[in-house]
């Protein structure tokens, strides 16, 4: 048996640089994201902990690692940074309600990016509808929305962490992190207007 | 002719001369000019040729409505096509073009229409091209119409689009729109304010008011300061709102310095808007009153108090309204010689004869231009009484004119708004107020600035308590000074003359073409104006509009207001086709999916096409022609092994106590009775009976599914099972989840398929007793965990592995390693198209369109087997579903055995048939068999069963050929291959 | 474009969303006994009402949840949205009956 070692959704699809900084933007690619996606046939996975807090409101999210969102009712993403993809699924896939909830292992399926700086806003607006200049408070917590011409999560980590996450099909990771690099030189220019400046103030 | 700069005032920097260039020649103008002022300073008049009689026309307005000025920008192929003068920045170095006649400059064919006007009246093109065919005469007339030339190839410019939100747009940000902006933003709500000049403040800019002791442009500089110092205000310049949608939705235009970009398409979600628009003036009706030198008067106002340019030596100003007296003033100021004063109303103010008298300015009241003089530039007018009785000549260079004040109630009319007639000031205001939608400013209507001012404050408090806001206490600013305003407006009265009067001079079109179209009927004012086309040009006819509403009221014995306006659409000013791509070009078109060993497959050299994912279609060997690589594929997999990338194959994982019943909803195949660990072909159709796609489905446990869909159905299948879950069977208890992208799968396929697999490492038993043809298992590869499902597509017993997508790529390896020693094939696309053919397998989207139902491809017999509902069944029994003639699937040969077959060759019943005839059929699939040494082929044919062993002629274009009807499989038909 | 409020994720842009069609079309409980013209109906005949009328809609771009829309087809205006699990809010008007 041969030890095959895991590849990135950019490199997979022959992206080499997998990160991009300046002054007013930070873009990454999270390889090593552990991901899985839950499905309940009832309100939560289970009753007792870890399941019995969570966040059940479509757009909620909870914790930090590994941070749990809801996409909608019944049906939750779960990133860990922090915990390898077979023990984030241990953690969850045991104590869940039998025959009535779904544990799939997505480290594989999904791609991550990490934004981050004062254009990161900006650079989502560029490609999204939502509004990510409100400020901290008016700022979705998890959202599944339309970036360009695909489907993604947006997770904002809120004030204390004040960046992004950006949650995709693998697939299409080459075609999300283009259009990123694309829009990132108006974003940075959007960005010196400091409109929403005062909503991010801690 | 010596216009020039003005000694001193103006918003120019003449510290910050700036050099461009305009139809070669080299100019000078300064840091705060327009191209038009620049233009004006150094003496320009004509700058473009009108669109249809290629008449000399020079700058006519200072604004966006330009409807002459027309000019290219840039050079190359980034050169930009109907600039408006007026709105273009002046740039060191930029290169300006006069959008020239056509074939040449020297000889503008575009002339001899405007000698032989009277050949072309309204109307002219849709009675006179009819012979041979307007698409005869389509180029020559594009050619010689003089709007500029398109770009030939790709556009090099970025372009850019962003979204934003706020509780309140500012759309204008003249004196109303800066103020309202101001009392917003400190209020505490999010405000965007958009103008679309480069600097804020609008007609303060160049007009002689004081606020608050300070002059209009520094009043507007210092609340545009104060904005800009606010986070919760956002300032956008060169920013104009295109279009009013649903909900409020605004769409802004705004030109960016071409160096980042040129043209950024904002779509803005406000709460409230406000609409600062200002207003338009309009000019007046006389014979020839589009010569180079003729300009709003409002305008010459701009040219005179912001740019400080003379625009000429000696003006007359014609007006039916006081503000055009505001000009009279500012010329004689600037010591410009106003020869007269041509008002259409017999009363005018005292005061404003007095400081006409008192400056020596003759008046000449209840009279009107009859007509102008001067080929390349105006020399001189003609005025009379309005009864006719001649006043004489007048030399100017100048004809400043006012016809009054139409208010920019675009964007108020998109969204839905009402609109009425006031005689008073001869325009159209805004009536009905959409929810959530106010206007300030000269948009209501005009009137003196104070009184607006004061209006503005009320209103803008007003929305801000309705959007929740404690508004803040802002006052008015008090005007120290104040110029001429108009309260009225006279009418506008074309009048009676051999010579061409302009109502729309971007379009050509006169009073003329508006008699004729009313003569023939069309008084309708849509009609009317299609048949004239005024109103229909870049600029809209905005300049224009109101004065061909006043026409064709006049001709039709209507009111103005029983006339009505043309419905306003979107958008409000041109918008590069470049702006709404944006960045969704080239690579960025469409999303590109990558497979999981994309890396791979290009190091062994794949040709890529997209297929909604970017998939190898053949790996061509040095040298090798693509036919020949593919016959080479196809060969190894019979013979020997292959593998194929299927990682895009929909993989939808169906989970839950319901859901063998769920999934027996959807296929004609049945669903409860497949074992575990066993796998199933499917058909599932729509509610109409047809095809939709196919499949195979794997049972995992009692409760848990595996169901491949095609490699692009994936989705619409997903959410077709959703929809169906949640809106129509809510009591069953199942979960679907898409977890395509999740896996890598490739296929192992040929007669050493097994020995391949084996030798990678493995804990499962490939037996062909324990993992027998549609059989599933699951277990460790390479280290890796797999899911194996024996299914095939190629007709040779094959192997579909499944592991998770990160490793796909080093999976990939491991199998051509272990397969070196069977040398192992990787095989594409195209080749796997040619196994299925040779093996008769149906291609969904292929061989099927969207009238094929399973009895078509061979299924009927499965689909009515089937006593339980599913969707589509019962369509299945409509008659036009039990037609014996129906077409289906056969397989065809040629009789010739070399005669390559294409698809889409039309079939014909009989062998003596030729076309023309009524089609029976069409080639869906086709290709030369590597395998069986000749070509091979399916295809619909009406009633086609019935006809096997038949000949048939098939039509390709204007070959003919005979093909016989076969059965369709043409390899392997006791799937003996496809068991072992 | 419409801006259409998901009852799950708040107000969000038409291009996020598809459209389902009258909701008001109900599927014969029993397909193989129904005649002809019963199925006919259900599949092709529309009401196309002018007014307000009860739509499908499904946020696909977001929470991937169908839901109901009372929009009026003249003025396009949501009158009210939605879930499929409880009971059309009163928006004084009468709509189509669901």
């Amino acid at each position: 048996m041969t030890a095959l070692s895991p590849q990135s959704a950019l490199a997979q699809s022959a992206i080499e640089t997998r990160s991009h900084t300046t002054e007013r933007l930070h873009m990454a690619e999270r390889a090593d994201t552990a991901l899985l996606r839950i499905h309940s046939l009832d309100e939560r996975p289970g009753a007792a902990a870890p399941f019995a807090d969570w966040p059940c409101r479509t757009g909620a999210s909870l914790g930090d690692d590994p941070a749990v969102l809801c996409l909608r009712p019944r049906e939750w993403l779960v990133l860990s940074e922090r915990l390898a993809p077979e023990a984030l699924y241990q953690r969850f896939a045991s104590g869940v309600a039998p025959g009535a909830t779904a544990v799939f292992e997505q480290s594989d399926g999904l791609a991550v990016f990490h934004l981050s700086g004062p254009a990161a806003p900006w650079l989502l607006a560029k490609l999204s509808g939502l509004d990510f200049l409100a400020g901290a408070d008016g700022r979705p917590h998890c959202a599944r929305t339309r970036i360009g011409q695909i489907a993604a999560v947006v997770h904002y980590r809120g004030p204390r962490r004040r960046d992004f996450e950006l949650i995709a099909d693998r697939s299409v990771a080459r075609y999300l992190w283009e259009l990123l690099i694309d829009a990132a030189p108006h974003a940075t220019e959007l960005s010196l207007s400091g409109w929403g400046a005062a909503g991010d103030a801690e | 002719m010596s216009a020039a700069r003005l000694p001193d005032g103006g918003l120019i920097d003449r510290s910050r001369p700036l050099r461009f260039r305009f139809d070669g020649r080299e100019f000078e103008g300064f840091e705060g000019d327009s191209l038009a002022s620049a233009l004006l300073a150094n003496g320009v008049r004509v700058v473009g040729r009108s669109f249809k009689y290629h008449r000399p026309r020079g700058i006519y307005t200072a604004g966006e409505e330009e409807p002459c000025a027309l000019v290219e920008v840039g050079e190359g192929d980034r050169r930009v096509p109907t600039c408006r003068a007026p709105t273009v920045p002046l740039e060191q170095g930029l290169v300006a073009n006069s959008q020239k006649g056509w074939p040449s400059l020297r000889f503008d064919l575009g002339r001899v229409v405007d000698f032989s006007h009277d050949l072309w009246p309204a109307g002219f093109y849709n009675k006179t091209f009819t012979w041979p065919s307007w698409e005869f005469w389509e180029p020559l007339i594009r050619r010689s119409a003089g709007l500029g030339r398109p770009l030939g190839g790709r556009d090099p410019d970025r372009y850019e689009q962003v979204n934003a939100h706020c509780d309140l747009l500012v759309c204008g940000g003249g004196p109303h729109g800066l103020l309202a902006a101001l009392i917003a933003a400190r209020s505490g709500l999010r405000v965007i304010l958009a103008d679309q000049d480069w600097r804020f403040g609008g007609r303060l800019n160049g007009e002689q008011f004081v606020l608050d002791g300070v002059a209009g442009a520094a009043w507007a500089d210092a609340i545009t300061a104060e904005l800009e110092s606010l986070p919760n205000a956002l300032l956008l310049r060169r920013a104009v709102a295109t279009a009013v949608y649903d909900g409020h939705v605004t769409t802004l235009l705004q030109q960016g310095d071409d160096a980042a970009w040129r043209e950024c398409l904002w779509t803005v979600r406000p709460k409230r808007i406000l609409l600062a628009t200002g207003a338009i003036e309009q000019g007046l009706i006389f014979p020839n009153n589009d010569r180079p030198g003729v300009m709003l008067a409002g305008a010459v106002r701009q040219y005179l108090g912001r740019y400080a340019v003379r625009p000429a030596d000696s003006a007359v100003v014609a007006t039916n309204n006081d503000s055009g007296y505001q000009t009279v003033f500012d010329l004689a100021e600037r010591g410009i010689a106003v020869h007269a004063v041509v008002d259409t109303r017999d009363q005018v103010r005292k005061s404003l004869r007095r400081r006409l008298r008192d400056a020596g300015i003759e008046l000449l009241a209840g009279a009107r231009i009859a007509d102008t003089r001067g080929g390349r530039g105006l020399k001189g007018v003609r005025i009379e009484r309005l009864g006719g009785a001649d006043l004489g000549r007048r030399r100017c260079e100048l004809l400043a004119v006012s016809g009054g004040w139409a208010p920019r109630v675009q964007l108020l009319a998109q969204a839905r708004g009402g609109l009425r007639f006031d005689p008073a000031t001869q325009a159209f205001l805004p009536d009905r107020l959409p929810a959530g939608l106010s206007v300030v400013g000269s948009a209501r209507g005009i009137g003196p600035l104070a009184d607006q001012l004061a209006r503005t404050v009320r209103t803008a408090r007003e929305v801000c308590l309705a959007l929740g806001a404690a508004a803040a206490d802002v006052k008015p600013p008090e005007l120290t000074a104040s110029i001429v305003e108009s309260e009225t407006v006279a009418p506008v009265r074309p009048q009676e003359s051999k010579a061409r009067q302009w109502i729309d001079l971007a379009h050509d079109v006169t009073f003329g073409d508006a008699e004729l179209a009313v003569r023939e009927g069309f008084v309708s004012v849509e009609h009317f104006k299609r048949y004239t086309t005024a109103g229909m040009s870049v600029d809209q006819g905005k300049t224009g509009n109101l004065n061909a509403l006043i026409v064709l009221a006049a001709l039709t014995g209507r009111q103005t207001g029983e006339v009505g306006v043309t419905t306003f659409r979107p958008p409000y000013v041109p918008v590069t086709l470049g702006t709404l791509a944006a960045q969704h070009t080239g690579e960025r078109y469409t999303p590109r999916r990558y497979l999981p060993a994309h890396t791979v497959h290009r190091a062994l050299g794949a040709d890529f096409e997209d297929y909604g994912w970017q998939r190898p279609d053949c790996y061509p060997l040095q040298g090798e022609s693509r036919s020949d690589a593919i016959h080479r594929e196809v060969r190894a997999v019979r013979n020997g092994v292959g593998v194929f990338d299927n990682s895009p194959i929909g993989k939808l994982e169906v989970q839950g106590p319901d859901a063998a019943a769920f999934l027996d909803r959807f296929y004609i195949n049945d669903v409860p009775s497949l074992r575990i660990g066993r796998a199933r072909y499917g058909l599932m159709l729509n509610e109409n009976g047809v095809i939709i796609d196919d499949g195979v489905f794997v049972r995992w446990a009692e409760d848990r599914f595996l169901v491949h869909t095609t490699s692009g159905g994936v989705q619409r299948i997903g959410a077709m099972m959703e929809e169906w879950l949640q809106c129509e069977w809510r009591d069953l208890r199942v979960l679907v989840d898409d977890l395509t992208p999740q896996w890598a799968c490739f296929t192992v396929a040929g007669p050493r398929a097994r020995e391949t697999v084996r030798a990678l490492g493995t804990d499962i038993d490939f037996d062909p007793g324990a993992l027998p043809h549609m059989a599933a298992a699951q277990g460790s590869m390479a280290g890796l965990p797999v899911r194996v499902v024996r299914v095939s597509f190629s007709g040779e017993s094959s192997f579909e592995l499944s592991v998770p997508a990160r490793r796909g790529a080093a999976f990939l390896d491991a199998l051509l390693d272990a397969g070196e020693a069977f040398d192992i094939t990787p095989y594409g696309v195209e080749a796997l198209m040619v196994l299925r053919l040779e093996k008769g397998f149906l291609h969904v989207g292929t061989d099927t369109d969207g009238s094929t139902t399973p009895d078509d491809v061979g299924w009927g017999k499965v689909a009515r087997r089937k006593e339980r509902d599913y969707l589509g069944r019962r369509s299945l029994f409509r008659s036009g579903n039990l037609d014996p003639d129906r077409k289906q699937l056969v397989g065809l040969e040629p009789l010739d055995p070399d005669r390559a077959m294409r698809p889409g060759a039309h079939l014909l019943i009989g062998d003596s048939r030729q076309p023309p005839a009524p089609t029976d059929g069409w080639i869906t699939s086709a290709a030369y068999s590597p395998t069986l040494r000749r070509h091979v082929a399916m295809g619909v044919l009406r009633g086609g069963r019935a006809h096997l062993g038949e000949t048939l002629t098939a039509s390709d274009e204007s070959t003919h050929y005979p093909v016989r009807v076969v059965h369709p499989v043409f390899y392997d038909p006791d799937n003996q291959k496809l068991k072992s | 474009m419409l801006r259409i409020p998901c009852p799950y994720c708040g107000e969000r842009d038409q291009d996020e969303f598809q459209y389902g069609g009258e909701a008001t079309v109900e599927r014969p409980p029993r397909p193989l006994s129904s005649d002809d013209s019963e199925w006919c109906n259900y599949l092709f005949y529309r009401e196309n009402r002018m007014g307000t009328q009860i739509e499908r809609w499904v946020h696909g771009f977001g929470c991937r949840q169908w839901f109901l829309v009372t929009r009026d087809t003249l003025t396009h205006e949501i009158r009210a949205a939605y879930r499929l699990d409880e009971p059309r809010p009163d928006t004084g008007t009468t709509e189509a009956s669901g």
